[in-house]
């Protein structure tokens, strides 16, 4: 079955037309090999130690959605504040709906030759429609700027690849949230296989959001990639709803000294959904810093994933890194599989890391129905308490009172607890 | 005649000069026939070697550990090698002065009016095992301790019904290996409700040269029953690798207890990474019973490569499994060392416990599996792995991997890496301790959760090797 949605993937990416585009022929070039680089490396399976707990090639969709006109002419509703709004709908930058607020301005686009895994090769080879932005030195924006990833109808099966790449000059400073949704939750089917990409430069500071509500029977492959230089920090935090399958690649390289990251992250999931969080933090230089928090809900017969490397190397010397994943499983059939790793290479440096899996406290619930709290509610309150530490991690109000306000409503629509 | 290798800081590298007796080298059917008839075995154990050798041509090299290991050319090896004497010796006399002259300098005397201690020794020399100590009175409370060939002759059934149980033929590629070739090892029967009087102690010892040495334990606590049970390895000092490739079982039935603790100090190669043995092991234990418990301690210092995760399986109900670990690597040595716990039945607990310390080139590696099955109702675990890393160009890396079926688990890991600070060697220091004195105090103060494990004779000489190991290596 894999075999035959792989051949099918590599003949169909090689029919995407490219004409009315103005992509240059280099860019085209590039984007060729790329193709050449996935079709060489596949599809991967259980075998591939990255991919062990995660059968991806079981539900892709393998065709692509290749039309270049935007069909919404409506703000989706999950834009925070219309002052800045990238709007991609299935996959194709909108370019009449997107408003970039004064200090971001469009980019060139560059080839690229080197790729994180054979989704970031696929996506680019296949991006018919990339967006290359840089927020301009010394601006720094006050308003959360919304990227959102909207699916429609068109988009029913069909593997969706939206790319987007971020440069971030010296001294500026600015909040995204990323969201991936659909126009029907319920009935949709699809694939998204989306790369974010930032570039840091000096003294930068970028907060990225990423949020996953997307059609329940539906395949997400998300890549976020960051490179930071000296001084710069990148703040990510990654909410995950719940899907058919979900997987977050998130990638962080702190390649200059003084460069930090923190890389936070939630996912709550029911029913047989199944979540991998798959994040890398490279420290390359000294006086690097990261830290992590990365916190699952599973209910129902659920299974998540946490692999959490952080790899400090030779040069990295005076560097800390801490890291810590927590799971709370609500139900007998929940499943979860976590694999933080530290690999050391410095010996000047402080690294932790730790993991834990546990239940809703008796005591907890007794304590709250004590005081008149029904059980499910008292249930709910505890598990909103869990996820709250990830959320509070987010340092915009707006982003973080938003993506508290979907957590909420989640929590109390959905039978998490079961 | 031994002839020591001076300017060494491995006291053991020395090499007894004995006369051997070996099968050609290579590997084939032939030889494993050859080992098989030399040993007189039965029926089914040529068959349970020719079957596990034909599974083993079938299977490839594991690559997943994080070691560079060189191609090891395993026609090139001798696969039995014995001192030229009887297999079995009625009484010490017989045992060729040579040989014992070897273990006395090993600090292993075998001639039971000198030991000091009341413990009972199987000495295992290349491939077969010279002298079993203590036997009569172990014999009186019915403790069965002998060579794991001897075991075949006397206990065939008991053999029969445990050899392979807890590690199948088929587990992996190196567990196919010795199923094929083992030549010797030990093997304990503790029957019902016995505590064992004297603790059993197994010391293996390379020899010759260009030889693989694959034994195989084999332990059974019955019952109720106790053991402690201690195993030391050493080999001499040369340029080439050599292989060492064992398998250790343990079964503890309805409220047993094994403890099984390990020092070893295998030749770990030169300041240049020359020479060393290569020391791919299988060591794995089931709780079978009720209540039944199995700790591991080990404390690895010696081997150029270390490829070995005593496990434990909980199969019954209120199972205990611990595992403590001290895992020393310097100069090039590499280790990819840790456990796995299966817990199957319901209340099981496990504890992990794994201190790494890294010094110059080597390469440290803790991996490490927990795993809760959807029948673990009530299953506990906690894991703590801790890292040390001395010099620059040291490697420290942790590969947990928690897999958690059952919502009634609760599991813990947690795991640092750090170097001995400033501030600890300064606070030492202002109190007029030398710089060596300190480290060696941080780093025994360091490992002293798994220390505190070991039995008291065998804790004085884990101190003592680690010292001796990070002598010159103070970065």
């Amino acid at each position: 079955m894999e075999k035959v949605i792989f051949n099918e993937l590599v003949k169909n990416s090689k029919a995407v037309l490219l004409k009315g585009q103005d992509l240059s022929p280099s860019y085209q070039e590039a984007m060729k090999s790329a193709l050449g680089v996935f079709e060489k490396s596949g599809i991967p399976t259980k075998k591939n130690e990255d991919w062990k707990y995660t059968n991806i090639g079981a539900h892709l969709s393998p065709r692509f959605y290749q039309m270049n006109e935007s069909i919404i002419s409506d703000v989706p509703k999950s834009v925070l504040d219309k002052q800045g709004m990238i709007i991609f709908n299935n996959g194709i930058f909108n370019k009449f709906l997107s408003v970039l607020p004064a200090g971001i301005e469009l980019d060139s686009l560059s080839p690229e030759e080197k790729f994180f895994d054979t989704f970031d090769s696929l996506n680019f080879g296949v991006a018919i429609s990339p967006l290359a932005i840089k927020i301009k030195k010394n601006s720094v924006i006050k308003f959360p700027i919304s990227i959102i990833h909207l699916v429609d109808d068109v988009g029913v099966n069909k593997m969706i690849s939206p790319r987007l790449s971020i440069s971030v000059e010296e001294n500026s400073k600015a909040s995204f949230v990323e969201i991936f949704e659909s126009t029907n939750n319920d009935l949709f089917q699809y694939t998204t296989n989306a790369v974010t990409k930032f570039n840091l430069l000096p003294n930068s500071y970028i907060e990225h959001v990423k949020i996953q509500t997307e059609a329940a029977n539906s395949v997400h492959i998300g890549l976020t990639n960051a490179n930071v230089a000296a001084n710069a920090t990148f703040r990510s935090v990654t909410v995950d709803l719940g899907m058919l399958t979900a997987r977050h690649n998130i990638n962080v390289a702190l390649n200059a000294p003084a460069a930090e990251t923190s890389v936070h992250g939630l996912f709550a999931i029911k029913k047989s959904e199944h979540t991998d969080v798959f994040s890398t933090i490279t420290h390359f230089a000294p006086h690097t810093n990261s830290d992590q928090l990365f916190k699952g809900i599973l209910g129902g017969e659920s299974h998540g994933i946490f692999t959490g490397k952080i790899i400090v190397k030779q040069d990295a010397q005076q560097s800390n890194s801490s890291q810590l994943n927590k799971n709370l499983v609500l139900s007998k059939k929940a499943h979860i599989d976590t694999r933080p790793q530290l690999l050391v290479h410095a010996d000047d440096v402080k690294c932790s890391h730790g993991a834990t899996i546990g239940q809703l406290s008796f005591d907890e619930e007794f304590y709250l129905e004590s005081r008149g709290i029904a059980k499910e509610r008292a249930k709910r309150m505890l598990c909103y308490g869990f996820a709250a530490d990830a959320l509070y991690k987010i340092e915009n109000d707006e982003i973080r009172n938003f993506a508290i306000n979907l957590v909420t409503e989640n929590f109390e629509k959905t039978a998490l607890i079961d | 005649m031994s002839t020591d290798i001076l300017n060494s800081d491995y006291k053991y590298g020395f090499f007894t000069d004995i006369e051997t007796e070996e099968f050609p080298k290579g590997l084939n059917e032939e030889i494993v026939r050859m080992i098989s008839a030399k040993k007189a075995e039965p029926q089914w154990l040529l068959d349970y070697r020719i079957k596990a050798f034909h599974h083993f041509e079938k299977m490839i090299l594991p690559k997943w550990a994080k070691l560079k290991i060189p191609d090891i050319d395993l026609q090139n090896l001798y696969y039995y090698s014995a001192p030229k004497k009887k297999d079995v010796h009625a009484s010490l006399d017989e045992i060729d002065p040579e040989l014992l002259a070897t273990f006395e300098k090993l600090g292993i005397p075998l001639n039971e009016q000198k030991r000091i201690s009341g413990v009972a020794v199987d000495a295992v020399f290349d491939s077969v095992s010279v002298a079993t100590t203590h036997r009569v009175e172990l014999e009186k409370v019915g403790v069965i301790f002998c060579s794991i060939s001897e075991a075949v002759k006397d206990y065939p059934d008991l053999v029969k019904k445990y050899l392979g149980t807890v590690v199948p033929y088929s587990d992996n590629y190196y567990a196919a290996l010795n199923a094929a070739v083992f030549s010797d090892g030990s093997f304990v029967y503790i029957p019902k409700g016995v505590k064992c009087p004297l603790d059993l102690s197994t010391y293996f010892r390379i020899n010759a040269k260009e030889t693989g040495q694959f034994e195989r334990t084999l332990i059974i606590a019955d019952e109720g029953s106790f053991v402690n049970y201690l195993e030391g390895c050493t080999a001499p000092q040369r340029d080439e690798n050599q292989l060492h490739a064992a398998i250790v079982e343990l079964v503890a039935l309805d409220n047993a207890e094994i403890k099984y603790s390990t020092v070893q100090n295998w030749y770990a190669g030169d300041k240049k990474g020359l020479g060393g043995i290569y020391n791919f092991v299988t060591k794995r234990g089931n709780c079978v019973g009720v209540n039944s418990k199995i700790s591991w301690t080990q404390v690895e210092a010696g081997s150029a490569i270390t490829w070995k995760y005593p496990s434990c399986n909980l199969i019954g109900d209120n199972s205990e499994g611990a595992f403590y670990s001290v895992a020393l690597t310097n100069n090039f040595m590499q280790a990819d060392t840790g456990t796995k716990m299966v817990h199957i039945g319901k209340n099981t607990k496990s504890t992990i416990i794994s201190k790494g310390i890294s010094a110059e080139q080597s390469e440290n590696n803790y991996r490490g599996l927990v795993k809760i099955m959807p029948s673990a109702t009530g299953a506990r675990n906690y894991s703590q792995c801790d890292s040390m890393l001395i010099g620059d160009k040291a490697q420290a890396n942790t590969f947990p991997y928690i897999d958690v079926k059952n919502n009634s688990a609760v599991v813990e890991h947690e795991a640092s890496t750090s170097k001995i600070s400033e501030e600890q060697l300064f606070y030492l220091q202002s109190r007029g301790l030398s710089e060596e004195k300190c480290i060696s105090m941080i780093v025994n103060g360091f490992c002293k959760d798994v220390f505190k494990e070991l039995p008291l004779e065998f804790s004085v000489e884990a101190v003592k090797l680690i010292e001796m190991k990070l002598e010159n290596s103070i970065g």
